[in-house]
């Protein structure tokens, strides 16, 4: 079951979305009924195959919709389209992970406040 | 009196005014009530914050920035100069003895944070119990709050970004720092991905306005320092044995 009747999702989604996007963020407001995350749980199902349509896609849920609709959204491109089970099935280390060493190496030449801390301590320096 | 002054002393006094009613409305939702998942929103009776014994961080480990990495899906795309960093490891010696210090260095979610100053559009705010957050929404990537930060805390997005995280939402063209694991804080895990995961046990996550808080003992036992602390931001990251 939906959070509301389908003609008032279809007319009113997008008011929902937005009123509780700046609670949940800017208040912390959590586990409303009105949330993006609970649309993707429910509206991005694997097919037969165990894949699922991706937000380019003409199959995706919001998609199929707006591209009649002309309408353009870009909430997947910082939003997840896909429940969280499917994403944590995906092997984090393959994914090209933060090479810590040369970031050390790095941080070490530019970090900014050491040089504060040396100007602030008179003792201290980057460990070189 | 000429008319000009009368006009505009009778403008300021309007828009003084209008300006007293829109601060006081945000002021009544913000304290509403303190349970975040109650439906209500976070309140100030608490100021979430991180402890971190320098002694007891080890040279080379960097176990709480791989946790934090994972948590929040950081992954590297063009290499280290433009991947996102929410903690670095920073160690510093000190020239006369040789001793040399280890610690994480995130964002230290400041009571008076120069980049929400800074912001020109709020989307760089302050939560009610004190955790620093970009409204990713209203960003516009224009970067001043990472020249206002005294830390380096905050990095920008360049690439386009895929796999994201439910939680942890990220995009190209915004500015993002240290969340302090807000989406574990709102689901009641009173922990971070870093503290869970440093095997030293050098970090501890609580609430400083609780004087009952394990962190509030230690602080209140041991002491704490703040980095930078002549610029007076009153941070919620403390650190003890670094020289005061």
């Amino acid at each position: 079951m939906c959070i509301a009747p389908v003609d008032e999702m279809r007319k009113n989604h997008m008011t929902m979305l937005l009123h509780q996007r700046d609670k949940t963020v800017q208040q912390g407001i959590r586990g409303q009924p009105a949330s993006l995350t609970g649309c993707i749980d429910c509206h991005v199902t694997p097919d037969a195959s165990g894949t699922v349509a991706r937000s380019d896609d003409e199959g995706f849920f919001c998609t199929s919709c707006h591209r009649a609709a002309s309408v353009k959204i870009d909430c997947f491109e910082c939003h997840a389209d896909r429940p969280a089970e499917m994403i944590s099935q995906l092997d984090w280390k393959s994914l090209n992970p933060i090479n810590h060493s040369s970031l050390l190496a790095i941080n070490q030449q530019s970090f900014p406040y050491a040089l504060q801390f040396r100007l602030e301590t008179r003792s201290m320096a980057l460990n070189q | 009196m000429n008319k000009i002054d009368q006009y505009r002393r009778k403008f300021l006094g309007a828009a003084s005014a209008a300006f007293v009613g829109i601060t006081i409305a945000p002021g009544i939702l913000l304290q509403a009530g303190n349970a975040a998942t109650a439906g209500q929103g976070v309140s100030d009776a608490q100021r979430w914050g991180l402890l971190i014994d320098t002694n007891r961080c080890e040279p080379g480990c960097d176990a709480c920035v791989q946790a934090c990495n994972k948590e929040n899906g950081l992954r590297s795309i063009h290499g280290p100069k433009t991947d996102a960093q929410w903690i670095r490891k920073v160690s510093l010696k000190n020239r006369k003895n040789g001793h040399v210090l280890n610690m994480p260095v995130m964002c230290q979610h400041c009571a008076k944070a120069p980049c929400v100053d800074v912001c020109p559009t709020g989307a760089s705010f302050k939560r009610a119990d004190g955790i620093v957050l970009v409204d990713k929404h209203t960003c516009i990537g224009c970067r001043y709050c990472m020249m206002a930060c005294p830390y380096k805390a905050r990095s920008f997005v360049h690439e386009k970004l895929t796999d994201q995280l439910p939680h942890a939402p990220r995009g190209k063209g915004t500015v993002e720092s240290c969340t302090l694991c807000v989406h574990k804080i709102d689901r009641g895990d009173n922990t971070t991905a870093c503290v869970q995961a440093c095997p030293h046990g050098a970090m501890m996550f609580g609430d400083l306005n609780d004087p009952d808080s394990a962190i509030s003992k230690q602080i209140k036992s041991l002491g704490s320092q703040q980095l930078r602390k002549k610029l007076d931001l009153d941070t919620g990251v403390r650190y003890q044995g670094i020289p005061v």
